[in-house]
C-alpha cells in the first residue's frame, strides 16, 4: 500500500471519513455515529476501523483534512464562552440593535437572534476615529481597565473589540489588544480590524463578538484533537476547511473559528465542482439532500459560488434575516426544508404540504418502525417503489412497508386520493419546492442554468435528482460514487486558501493609487506568508483581487474581480470596464459614465488547481453481490416494472435506457422513462433527460 | 377542469414562484437603494379582470391589493379590446396607483393564442420623481413631482417618446430612472413568459379557472377566520401628532358573519400638507394588520381581501380629495395598525399587539459638503415594537414599516454627520404584562462648514404609543437641537455647523398590567438592563435592594 490522503467530516448525526490513495486514488470510506460532547472520539474510533480493515498504519497518511459542525453547534446551543465587548463610547448597544428589519412580515410574534454578550459585559471606551481613518478622540485607556476589571470580576474567557471605523485605522484597537493582554492574561482576544476589516458596525461587530466567542471552544477541541492523533502516530499536519471552500492551518483555524462555521456545506460544494469538473461539465449545480434539508450551490467554471457574507444560528432556520450575519466569505448556497424526513401535511386550505418539519432520525419517517407515524418523503419513496425495504442503507437497516403504507393512508383518506397517488404527491410537491427555491436562487444571480449539471448526491438526492432537474428545465444529471460521503472528498481537493479584506471608501476616479497599492501589497504580502505557513510552495501560490464596488448612492456593493499589477490612474478606464462587465453579468445593464464607488478591497491567496488523485471506490462491501432485479415503480401515473441493478455491478461506459434504478449502499438513483444512464470512466452515473436535450 | 389537492399545490406554487422571480429579476436590475435593501415592491400576477391570483412573497404591505386596483383603473380606460401583444400600461398616480408619486406602476397583459388572459404586474419605488425634497410640508401634489396619468408606455412593442421626453426632461437621474422603467418593462415580460410556458406545459388548463379556484379557496379560508371571531362592531379612536395640529384617527370595526368591514368614518378633515394617506394606502396598511391577525399563511391574492371592506369618508386625511399633499402619507398610514389592534382588541386581544412607536422616524439631509458636492438621501431609524399577550415588544424594530436603518459608518462617509451616539434607552417601552419594545437614541453633530437643510419626518413626539389591555403606553419621542426641543419638527430646518440634534425614537406599548409580571421577568430585565431599578420601582412596584447595582 502507498501513501493517503485523510479527510473526515463531523456532521450533526455522522461522522464521514475517507482515505484516498496517493497515485492510484483507491477510495476507503468510513462513517461512524458522532459524539457530539467529544467529537475527536468517533474520529479516532472510525481512524482505527479503517486502519484495522485495511491493514494500514498511520505512518502511511500525509494530508490530513478535516470540516465540523463544532462551531455551528456551538453557537445554535449557546455553548461559546463567557464573551466580553469593547465598543467606542455611545455605541455599546449597536450588537443589540441590529438592522432594525423584521425577517418575517407577518409573524407577530416574532422574536430576533440574542445579543451573545448581554449588556452587561457591553463595555465602552472613549475614543474616536473618523471614516479616513483620523483619529477625532484619543483611546482612554482608563476606560479598557475599567472594563478589563468588569470582565475579569465577571469570568470573562474571551473579548471582542470593535470600535468604529477601525478598519480605516486599527490603532485603537491595537492598544487595547494590548492593554487587554497584559490585564487580563489567560482571556483570548479578538479585533474587528483583524477578523473582519470591513465597513458596516453591527455586521463586523457580531462577527467579530462570534469570533470570541468561539475561540476558547475551537482552540480546546483542536489541540485536544491533534494531540490524539500525534499519539496515534499520525505525523502529518493537519488542516481544516473553511466555509470559503479553503483549508487553513490548526493554528490559524484556533485564531479565526468565525471561518468554519460553514465548512462542511463548502465541502459538500466542493465535490460537486470537483466531480463535474473531472467530468468535463463546469457549470453544476450542486444538489444535496439529505434527511432534513436539500442544500443547493452553484458552480461556474469549476468553481463553486463564494459569497461575502452568510447567517449563523438562524432563529427559523429557513428564513432568510433571522440569524447572526456573518462577514467572512462562505460557498453560497440556499439551504431548503427538504429531505427524507420532511413531513407531508393537509393545510388549513385542504392543500398538500411537505416539509420544512422534518421527523428527523428519532423518530424518522414512519417506513423506520421506530414509532415515527408521520407521513415522511422516505415513506413515499418506499411506496413508491423507489427505495428497496430489504436493502436501506445497504442493508443495515429494514424499512417497513406496511408503517409506510399507514402513514401515507393518513393523508390520503382526507384528500381522497389513493395511496399510490397520495405517495407521488408527496414526492411531486416536495420535489416542485425544490425546483422552485433554485429556480428563485438562480434567478436573483442572473443565471440561466438550462445547460448547467446537476451533480446529486446525499442520501436522498439521486433518488429525486431526475425530477428535479426535469422541473428546472436542466438535461444532465451527475452522481458521483459514494454519494453519503461526497463531501468528504471534498475536503481531499480543496485548494490551500486565505482570504483578506480592508476597507477603504472611495470613488473609483478619485481613488489613491498609492493608498490602494499599498493595501494590496500588505494583503498579498500577508496571504502568501499565510500559504507558506501552510506548506505551499512560492509558484504554486496564486493571487486575485477583488473589490466591493458599486454605483455612488447605492446601498448595495457587487464583487468585482481586478486585476493584478500596479495601479494608476492611466488605468482608470480598465478598472472601470471590470466593474461594467461584473455589473452587466449580475443586472443585465449598466449606467455609463455613472460615478463608481469602492467599499472593501479583497486579495485571495489560493493554492493553484493540482492534479489530484481521482477517487475510486475499491473493495466496496457488497460488489457484485446483487443481480440484476425488478420491482414496481411508479412514475407519474401508474406502476410500471423497472429494472433494478446494483451500483456496484456497473462498468465504465455501460448504457442503460430508463426507466431503471441503480442501488448502492447509501442511495439509490432514479433514471426515469425518458432518460437515459451512462457511467463514464470515473464510475460516475451520467443521465441524460430526454436524448441529451432539455426536458 | 378538475384539479386534485396535487395538483392545485403544485400550479399554485408555481404561480407564486412565477411571481417571486419576477420579483428576484426586479431587485437585480434596479438602481434604486430602497427597492434593493428594502423590498419597496410588488409583483402581481392578476386574471383577465385584473384580479390578483399571485403575489411575489417579499414586499412592504404598501402594495397589499393595490396593483389589482390599478389594474380594474386601466381597464376602465384601456378596455380588453384596445389592448394588445406588446402593450405595457404605467401610472403613478398616488389616486389610482399607491398613493404616492416615487411608486411606478405597470401593468402587462398576457396573451395567449391570441387571447388576454392575464396580466402580470409590479410596483416599485423610482430613484427620483421630481418635485421638492422629501419632507411632510408640501401643500398639494404638484410640489411632490411629476404625475404621470395611466397610459400606454409601450404601445405594440413600441416605446412611447414623448413620455420617455417628459420624464427625462422632470426628474434629477434620467437614466436611473429609465432604466428602471425598463426593468419593469423587463420583469412583466419576463413572468408573462413563465406563465406561457406553464400553459403549454399543460394543455387543457385554464388559467381563469385555475384563478377562480386559487381564488376561492383564499377567500373561503379568510371568510372562515373572520367567522371564527365573534360577530359584533369594535370601535378605537386616537389623536396623533399631525402636522401643527393634532388629527384624529377613529376607526369602527365591524365583524357580522364572515365578512368584516372597517370604517374610518370620523376620522380628521385632510390638511394642507404632505401627510394625507390616499384611500389604497389606507387600505393595503389596514387590511395588512388586519391579516397578520386573521391568517397571515394564506397567499396573497384577490380572495383574501374579498371578504374585508375599508372605508374613509372622502375629504378625510384618510381619503383626501385628488390634489392632496400625500409623500409623507407613512406618517399617517403606519398609525392604522394601532386603530386595527385597538378595535379588534375587544374582540380577540390575545392576537394583536399594543401600539407601535411608529410610523417609522426618516430624516433627509441635503446640502453641500466640503467637495463641493450635493448630498441628499433619507436615513431610517425605527421605534420600539408594542408587547402583545405573549411576548415583549422588541426595541428599535417597529410594526407595521420595515425598513433597515443605514449603518452609522455608511452615514459618515455619505453625510457630513458624526454621531455620538446610538443607543436603547432603558424604560421607553411601555410597561406591562409583557413590555413594550425600547425606542432608541440618536446624537448627531452637523460637521459640515456651511449650514445644511434636514427634513424631519418624526411622529408620537406628543401622543405616546398607547398599552393594551392595562398595559401603560411607550415614552413618546423627541427632537432636541442643541439640547432644545423643536417647536415644529416636521418643519424643514437648516442647521449650522456645530448643531448637535439628539432624536430619540418613540418605545412600544406595554400589554396586560404591570403588577402581572413575573418578578422573575422583572429580575431578568434588571439584569439585562432593559429596566431601572427606579422604574421598576414605579410601574411593577418592586423595590430594589441588591447591593451590586449602580
Amino acid at each position: 500500500m502507498g501513501r493517503f490522503h485523510f479527510g473526515f467530516d463531523i456532521g450533526g448525526t455522522f461522522t464521514d471519513l475517507v482515505f484516498v490513495e496517493e497515485g492510484t486514488g483507491a477510495l476507503l470510506i468510513g462513517k461512524v455515529l458522532t459524539t457530539p460532547d467529544d467529537p475527536a472520539q468517533a474520529v479516532m474510533a472510525g481512524v482505527q476501523d479503517l486502519l484495522e480493515q485495511n491493514g494500514l498504519t498511520p505512518e502511511a497518511v500525509d494530508g490530513l483534512v478535516h470540516a465540523t459542525t463544532l462551531t455551528t453547534n456551538a453557537i445554535i446551543e449557546k455553548k461559546g464562552a463567557r464573551t466580553g465587548l469593547i465598543t467606542t463610547k455611545g455605541f455599546a448597544d449597536t450588537l443589540q440593535i441590529g438592522r432594525e428589519l423584521r425577517y418575517d412580515l407577518y409573524d407577530l410574534e416574532l422574536e430576533m437572534p440574542k445579543p451573545l454578550v448581554p449588556k452587561a459585559l457591553r463595555c465602552e471606551a472613549a475614543e474616536r476615529i473618523d471614516f479616513a481613518g483620523e483619529v477625532l478622540t484619543a483611546l482612554d485607556e482608563a476606560d479598557v481597565l475599567r472594563a478589563a476589571k468588569v470582565f475579569e470580576a465577571a469570568g470573562v474567557q474571551a473579548v471582542a473589540v470593535s470600535f468604529l471605523h477601525s478598519y480605516a485605522n486599527p490603532e485603537h484597537e491595537s492598544r487595547t489588544d494590548s492593554i487587554l493582554r497584559a490585564a487580563m492574561p489567560n482571556a483570548m482576544r479578538s479585533l474587528s480590524s483583524e477578523i473582519c476589516s470591513d465597513l458596516r458596525e453591527y455586521e463586523r461587530t457580531t462577527t467579530v463578538v462570534l469570533n470570541a466567542y468561539l475561540q476558547p471552544l475551537t482552540a480546546r477541541y483542536l489541540d485536544d484533537l491533534c494531540h490524539r492523533l500525534a499519539v496515534r502516530g499520525f505525523a502529518g499536519t493537519p488542516y481544516i476547511m473553511l466555509s470559503s471552500g479553503g483549508v487553513a492551518t490548526i493554528a490559524e483555524a484556533a485564531r479565526q473559528p468565525i471561518r468554519l462555521i460553514e465548512s462542511g456545506p463548502a465541502a459538500g460544494a466542493l465535490a460537486a465542482a470537483y466531480f463535474g469538473t473531472e467530468a468535463g461539465y463546469r457549470d453544476v449545480i450542486a444538489f444535496d439532500m439529505g434527511g432534513t434539508t436539500a442544500k443547493i450551490c452553484v458552480v461556474r467554471d469549476g468553481r463553486a459560488q463564494v459569497a461575502n457574507q452568510f447567517e449563523a444560528a438562524r432563529v427559523h432556520r429557513f428564513k432568510k434575516g433571522s440569524g447572526y450575519p456573518v462577514k467572512v466569505p462562505a460557498v453560497d448556497l440556499i439551504e431548503i426544508g427538504a429531505g427524507g424526513g420532511s413531513i407531508a401535511w393537509i393545510d388549513g386550505m385542504g392543500l398538500l404540504k411537505v416539509g420544512p418539519e422534518s421527523a428527523g432520525a428519532r423518530p424518522g419517517p414512519a417506513c423506520y418502525a421506530q414509532g415515527g407515524i408521520q407521513p415522511c418523503v422516505t415513506d413515499a419513496d418506499l411506496v413508491l417503489g423507489y427505495l428497496d425495504p430489504s436493502h436501506f442503507l445497504g442493508g443495515r437497516m429494514r424499512l417497513s412497508r406496511a408503517c409506510a403504507e399507514a402513514a401515507i393512508r393518513s393523508i390520503a383518506e382526507p384528500l381522497g386520493l389513493k395511496v399510490a397517488r397520495a405517495a407521488w404527491g408527496v414526492r411531486e410537491v416536495v420535489n416542485e419546492n425544490m425546483a422552485r427555491a433554485a429556480q428563485v436562487y438562480t434567478a436573483e444571480q442572473g443565471l440561466d442554468i438550462s445547460a448547467f449539471t446537476l451533480v446529486a448526491f446525499g442520501g436522498a438526492g439521486p433518488a429525486h435528482a431526475y425530477d428535479v432537474a426535469r422541473k428546472l428545465g436542466v438535461g444532465r444529471i451527475l452522481c458521483p460514487l459514494g454519494s453519503g460521503i461526497a463531501s468528504a472528498v471534498g475536503l481531499l481537493v480543496a485548494p490551500k486558501r486565505i482570504d483578506t479584506v480592508q476597507a477603504y471608501v472611495t470613488s473609483l476616479e478619485r481613488a489613491d493609487f498609492g493608498r490602494v497599492n499599498a493595501i494590496f501589497g500588505d494583503m498579498e504580502a500577508r496571504a502568501r506568508r499565510a500559504l507558506s505557513h501552510a506548506g505551499v510552495a512560492p509558484d504554486e501560490i496564486e493571487l486575485r483581487r477583488s473589490a466591493e464596488m458599486r454605483y455612488r448612492g447605492q446601498g448595495y456593493e457587487i464583487a468585482v474581480p481586478l486585476p493584478q499589477g500596479e495601479l494608476h490612474e492611466g488605468r482608470l478606464d480598465e478598472l472601470r470596464r471590470y466593474f461594467d462587465d461584473t455589473y452587466r453579468t449580475l443586472y443585465g445593464r449598466i449606467l455609463p459614465g455613472a460615478p463608481i464607488e469602492v467599499i472593501n478591497w479583497r486579495v485571495s491567496g489560493l493554492q493553484r488547481e493540482r492534479a489530484i488523485p481521482r477517487p475510486m471506490l475499491t473493495g466496496a462491501p457488497g460488489r457484485d453481490s446483487m443481480a440484476s432485479t425488478s420491482r414496481p415503480v411508479y412514475w407519474h401515473d401508474e406502476y410500471v416494472e423497472t429494472p433494478v441493478y446494483s451500483r456496484y455491478a456497473l462498468r465504465s461506459r455501460d448504457v442503460i435506457e430508463g426507466p431503471a434504478l441503480v442501488q448502492e449502499n447509501e442511495t439509490t438513483t432514479a433514471i426515469g422513462p425518458d432518460a437515459v444512464l451512462r457511467v463514464d470512466d470515473a464510475m460516475n452515473l451520467i443521465i441524460e433527460i430526454g436524448g441529451g436535450g432539455t426536458a | 377542469m378538475r384539479l386534485d389537492p396535487i395538483a392545485l399545490e403544485v400550479l399554485w406554487k408555481r404561480l407564486i414562484a412565477l411571481t417571486d422571480e419576477a420579483a428576484g429579476t426586479l431587485v437585480r436590475s434596479s438602481f434604486c437603494t430602497i427597492v434593493r435593501e428594502s423590498n419597496d415592491y410588488a409583483c402581481v400576477l392578476m386574471d383577465a379582470r385584473g384580479r390578483s391570483v399571485a403575489q411575489s412573497t417579499v414586499s412592504v404591505p404598501s402594495f397589499l391589493g393595490t396593483l389589482p386596483i390599478t389594474c380594474k383603473h386601466f381597464l376602465r380606460r384601456f378596455p380588453p379590446d384596445s389592448l394588445q401583444d406588446g402593450d405595457v400600461l404605467l401610472t403613478n398616480d398616488p389616486w389610482l396607483a399607491t398613493g404616492h408619486l416615487p411608486d411606478m406602476t405597470m401593468i402587462t397583459p398576457i396573451f395567449y393564442r391570441g387571447k388576454l388572459v392575464a396580466f402580470t404586474g409590479c410596483t416599485a419605488h423610482s430613484p427620483d420623481i421630481g418635485g421638492r425634497i422629501r419632507s411632510g410640508d408640501a401643500r398639494e401634489v404638484f410640489e411632490e413631482g411629476l404625475r404621470l396619468p395611466p397610459h400606454k408606455f409601450v404601445a405594440a412593442g413600441r416605446l412611447n417618446a414623448l413620455i420617455v421626453d417628459v420624464i427625462r426632461a422632470n426628474v434629477r437621474v434620467p437614466d436611473q430612472v429609465l432604466g428602471d422603467l425598463m426593468a419593469q418593462v423587463g420583469t412583466n415580460e419576463m413572468a408573462g413568459r413563465r406563465l406561457v410556458a406553464l400553459l403549454d406545459e399543460y394543455p387543457g388548463l385554464e388559467f381563469a379557472e385555475l384563478a377562480q379556484i386559487i381564488q376561492d379557496k383564499s377567500e373561503q379560508a379568510i371568510r372562515a377566520a373572520i367567522r371564527a371571531l365573534p360577530d359584533g362592531v369594535y370601535s378605537d379612536e386616537f389623536d396623533v401628532d399631525g402636522f401643527d395640529h393634532p388629527l384624529t384617527i377613529r376607526c369602527a370595526i365591524s365583524v357580522a358573519d364572515d365578512a368584516l368591514t372597517v370604517d374610518f368614518s370620523g376620522s380628521s378633515t385632510q390638511v394642507p400638507q404632505s401627510i394625507n394617506a390616499v384611500l389604497n394606502y389606507t387600505y393595503a396598511y389596514t387590511v395588512y394588520p388586519i391579516k397578520c391577525v386573521l391568517d397571515p399563511r394564506v397567499p396573497n391574492n384577490e380572495g383574501c381581501f374579498n371578504p374585508i371592506k375599508v372605508w374613509a369618508p372622502e375629504g378625510t386625511f384618510l381619503n383626501p380629495r385628488a390634489g392632496a399633499g400625500v409623500g409623507g402619507r407613512a406618517l399617517t398610514g403606519h398609525y392604522l395598525h394601532a386603530a386595527v389592534f385597538g378595535a379588534l382588541a375587544k374582540a380577540v386581544p390575545e392576537r394583536v399587539q399594543a401600539d407601535s412607536g411608529a410610523p417609522l422616524w426618516f430624516i433627509s439631509p441635503t446640502g453641500v459638503n466640503r467637495r463641493g458636492e450635493r448630498f441628499a438621501g433619507t436615513i431610517f431609524w425605527n421605534g420600539g415594537m408594542g408587547a402583545s399577550a405573549s411576548r415583549d415588544g422588541l426595541s428599535a424594530t417597529a410594526y407595521p414599516g420595515n425598513v433597515s436603518n443605514t449603518p452609522i459608518e455608511m452615514i459618515e462617509h455619505e453625510f457630513p454627520l458624526r454621531f455620538h451616539e446610538k443607543a436603547l434607552v432603558v424604560d421607553t417601552g411601555g410597561a406591562g404584562r409583557h413590555r413594550g419594545g425600547h425606542g432608541q437614541r440618536i446624537v448627531w453633530e452637523v460637521v459640515n462648514h456651511e449650514p445644511i437643510t434636514v427634513s424631519f419626518l418624526v411622529e408620537r413626539i406628543n401622543h405616546p404609543a398607547r398599552g393594551r389591555l392595562d398595559g401603560r403606553p411607550g415614552a413618546p419621542g423627541a427632537v432636541l437641537v442643541n439640547g432644545r426641543p423643536l417647536h415644529n419638527p416636521k418643519r424643514i430646518v437648516v442647521l449650522q455647523p456645530g448643531d448637535v440634534v439628539t432624536l430619540q425614537t418613540p418605545g412600544g406599548g406595554g400589554f396586560g398590567k404591570p403588577a402581572e409580571r413575573p418578578s422573575a421577568e422583572i429580575e431578568a430585565d434588571l439584569t439585562a438592563g432593559e429596566l431601572s431599578a427606579e422604574a421598576a420601582r414605579q410601574e411593577y412596584g418592586v423595590v430594589v435592594t441588591a447591593p451590586n447595582r449602580e
